[in-house]
């Protein structure tokens, strides 16, 4: 019994085989890339420059993920991020004197209307999905032409620039060396991995996105739980958009259009499974910079840009086709490993 | 469209371990045409594993597999076709979205590889199908809303078109009723008298022995008996699947003289499915409900889970009035609900073991934080699993990986971890074997020494005779008659459902 305890313990540790699978991926492309370019990619620059890249789509992925393991989708995350961001921006603008100068409260104000803001449109889409039943793709592909709609209306789709320097300061500072948008992505990411593993919301998400009808005979409050990863997407999706806003000094209404499809992209390739029930974060974590790494080597080889693009989607296809292969045979060994030990 | 010929359809020797566990350890099985072959055996003891070794779905460790006269180390599922092996499976493979004619045609058309298949085409071989095996389905209709029955028996006419020689159908009556499964046996009965070898797997014995010619009887995934069916008595193969005599006896534990009523229905009525139902059930009690499919039995379950709508009369907990209009509701005035289908309404499939066992009441286990100890839901977990004996190594794995009547037990410590005051259990033991079942009933009757209170609903007759306090009848939505202590026994209830 002990022993059961124990295997059951460890084995939440190194909890998904895909994460594993994910890391030797991750380290071949940049054993790869490091060898083809060690003078321009594998440099430090360029990895601080990666590391600033990174955090703003993968706390994206992280959203869409969350919506993903329910069985749902969230179309509207990058939508609710420009729409926080803009706010942001507004309230700071507005604030601040001739000459850039403006005070904490105010930075703390703005950054709370953004959030604010992002779990109303969260709000918005849990009340579609969760209490109209509508179907997610569709309720936030409508949600995100409206936030969208809302954003380019007020500002007559001219973009907020020239942000106050106390505020642009965190997005393009460093930790103890580290980026700290790269600082704050691991932060979020820890807290969300806690979530979906440690809490019984989190549990609940799982089940939900396995079987909803079994969830529902369960009595666990399934529209409650699909209500709060929608919220909890949004909030998400303002904070991406609060580090966007402060890593470029402004805030545009149709900023990152193709984020959508590439946090999808991400958060598949990262082993979430698209019906739901499966995924963690490391293995979004993990996508997103695997993805970036291809970039950013294509950069540094300077390949031509559709090049880099048809790359990326052959990275792509080449890797679900690998998941696919790996998964049917490690499917029927692991079951058997487990009942030989 | 059928075998002339008698022909053999055999096993010898088949060895095949799962990792480290064996599921089979040298079986050898015969069949021959004109034959209903009866495979019994305990859950998990490789019926299940046997049919698909034969079918082509596993490969063997070691053995042969003999289709008549043709010889096959490894079988392709494609090979097993070619030869005229067809398997109705436990959870049958049906694409729900399609039609019924759909359903029967495709698979014939995907065989024959032909392309474009027209509509009129598709309705002719299911129409011609269904007609072979004397069914009358309404082919146009989408398969989800056909019932289990209708769904095994397309399964059957599906397999008869593919020119069916030899067919295993695994557990193929769990879901159906009485009449149902009457039926059900005049078309395996006709299918058998044109020829066709079967292979047919239950739990329930009485049906074996009206059905089934001959018997292997497999326990630990080896033999323990053959033969013909004739030279078995009920109790013989009861006591050769679990190794030990399986004992029938009424157990409905003595009921304390003023224990307090715990769940009291008065008048109870949803527009044209249930109408004015009263009965209460108190501390320790177990009820009997049974009923023909249709007669509301389930939904009046539901109503009781919050699940279905009520119109008038009401619903006392513990003598307070409740409004039960969600589980929600229901779980917090303490009621628990075991749904029917496991497939769907029980499990999480994919999902592990432990995962689905600690389901219901997430929230109750919140540490600080609202933070969830795994260790301790580990804890939960393997305490049930060995409580309720849930034949596995390693309860991090997915539910799937169980045997059906396993599956069926973590639906059972699903709920009874819990421990809800009122357990409403609907077909708590289908598809479980005999000796689980009794162990089942007597968890059933510890748990109601304990306090809790039963509403057993159950198509299983003995099963009732076995444990219940009281029985009763519901018929177009109306409790029929009400059976006591002294009165329950088969045949009258048998009776009373016809
Ligand atoms: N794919 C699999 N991977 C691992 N173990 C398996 C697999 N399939 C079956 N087993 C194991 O093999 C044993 C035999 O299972 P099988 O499904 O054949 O039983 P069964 O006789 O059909 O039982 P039931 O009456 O409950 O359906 C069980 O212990 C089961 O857990
Ligand atoms: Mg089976």
């Amino acid at each position: 019994m002990n022993e059961l305890r124990n295997r059951f313990a460890s084995s939440a540790l190194l909890s998904d085989r895909k994460v594993t699978q994910l890391m030797g991926f991750t380290l071949m492309v940049l054993l790869i890339f490091s060898y083809l370019s060690s003078d321009i990619f594998f440099t430090p620059e360029n990895f601080t420059s990666m590391a600033f890249q990174v955090p703003e789509i993968a706390i994206l992925s992280i959203a869409v993920m969350l919506s993903m393991l329910t069985g749902g989708i969230d179309l509207s995350i990058v939508a609710t991020s420009n729409l926080a961001a803009l706010l942001a921006a507004y309230i700071l603008t507005k604030n601040m004197s001739e000459d850039g100068e403006i005070t904490n409260l105010w930075i703390l104000m703005a950054c709370l209307a953004g959030i604010l803001l992002g779990l109303i449109c969260g709000g918005i889409n849990a009340l579609l999905i969760a209490v109209l039943n509508i179907t997610p793709i569709l309720a936030t592909l409508a949600t995100l032409t409206l936030f969208n709609g809302i954003a380019i209306g007020l500002t007559n789709g001219v973009s907020i620039s020239g942000l106050p320097e106390q505020f642009t300061r965190v997005g393009n500072g460093t930790f103890f060396g580290v980026p700290t948008p790269f600082v704050l992505m691991v932060f979020i990411a820890l807290l969300v991995g806690l979530m979906i593993n440690r809490s019984s919301l989190g549990l609940k998400i799982f089940l939900i996105g396995t079987n909803r009808k079994a969830a529902q005979y369960s009595v666990m409050g399934d529209k409650r739980v699909i209500a709060w990863t929608y919220v909890i997407s949004g909030l998400l999706s303002s904070f991406a958009g609060l580090i966007i806003a402060s890593r470029m000094s402004a805030a545009s209404p149709d900023f990152g259009n193709s984020y959508i499809l590439l946090a999808i992209v991400i958060v598949v390739l990262g082993g979430v499974n698209p019906m739901g029930g499966f995924g963690t974060v490391t293995g979004v974590v993990l996508a997103t910079i695997v993805l970036q790494m291809v970039a950013s080597g294509f950069n540094a080889l300077r390949f031509n840009q559709f090049f880099y693009l048809a790359a990326q989607g052959g990275v792509l296809v080449l890797v679900m086709i690998l998941n696919v292969v790996l998964e049917n045979r490690r499917r029927s060994k692991s079951v058997n490993k487990s009942l030989e030990s | 469209m059928l075998a002339t010929q008698t022909a053999e359809y055999s096993v010898k020797d088949i060895v095949k371990s799962f990792g480290g566990a064996k599921a089979l350890a040298g079986v050898s099985m015969s069949v021959s045409s004109e034959e209903v072959h009866c495979l019994a055996g305990e859950n998990g003891s490789g019926k299940s594993t046997l049919i698909k070794i034969m079918s082509g779905v596993h490969a063997p460790d070691s053995g042969l597999i003999t289709l008549a006269g043709k010889e096959f180390a490894h079988l392709s599922p494609r090979q097993a076709v070619n030869e005229g092996v067809q398997v109705i499976f436990q959870d049958f493979s049906l694409l729900p979205n399609l039609t019924v004619a759909e359903n029967i045609a495709l698979p014939t058309n995907i065989l024959k590889s032909s392309k474009i298949v027209g509509k009129r085409e598709t309705r002719k071989i299911a129409e011609e199908a269904l007609g072979y095996i004397g069914v009358d389905i309404d082919i146009n209709s989408p398969l989800v809303e056909t019932s289990i029955a209708s769904k095994q028996l397309i399964a059957i006419a599906r397999a008869t078109n593919l020119g069916v020689k030899m067919l295993f159908m695994d557990e193929p009556t769990t879901a159906l009723t009485r009449k149902e499964v009457n039926k059900l046996f005049e078309v395996v009965d006709q299918l058998r008298k044109r020829g066709v070898a079967i292979v047919f797997v239950s739990h329930k014995i009485d049906e074996i022995q009206e059905i089934c010619n001959t018997i292997t009887v497999l326990r630990n995934g080896e033999v323990v008996a053959e033969g013909l069916m004739s030279k078995f008595k009920a109790k013989e193969i009861a006591t050769a699947m679990t190794g030990s005599e399986i004992a029938t006896s009424r157990i409905a534990p003595p009921l304390g003289k003023d224990s307090r009523s715990l769940l009291e229905l008065e008048k109870l009525t949803s527009k044209n499915t249930f109408d004015d139902v009263s009965f209460s059930i108190s501390e320790g009690e177990i009820i009997g409900l049974t009923g023909l499919l249709g007669s509301g039995r389930t939904e009046l379950a539901e109503a009781i889970f919050g699940k279905y709508p009520v119109d008038a009369g009401c619903i006392k907990v513990d003598g307070k009035e409740v409004t039960l209009n969600s589980p929600e509701a229901a779980l917090a005035s303490g009621i628990g609900y075991v749904p029917p289908d496991r497939l769907t309404q029980g499990l999480f499939l994919e999902q592990s073991i432990l995962r689905n066992i600690v389901a219901v009441g997430l929230d109750r286990q919140r540490s600080r934080w609202g933070a969830i100890s795994k260790s301790k839901l580990a804890k939960i977990g393997s305490s049930w699993i060995s409580e309720l004996r849930i034949k596995t190594k390693n309860p991090i794995n997915p539910v799937s990986s169980l045997s059906g009547g396993n599956q069926q037990r973590v639906v059972l410590a699903k709920w009874l971890s819990i421990n809800p005051k009122v357990m409403i259990l609907n077909g708590p033991t289908v598809g479980v074997d005999v000796g689980s079942k009794r162990e089942i009933l007597e968890i059933i009757r510890d748990r109601a020494q304990a306090g809790m209170a039963f509403l057993l609903v159950s198509d299983d007759i003995p099963e009732l005779v076995q444990i219940c306090h009281k029985v009763l009848v519901i018929r177009h939505g109306k409790i029929s008659k009400e059976f006591n202590d002294k009165q329950i026994s088969e045949s009258a209830i048998y009776k009373e459902l016809n």
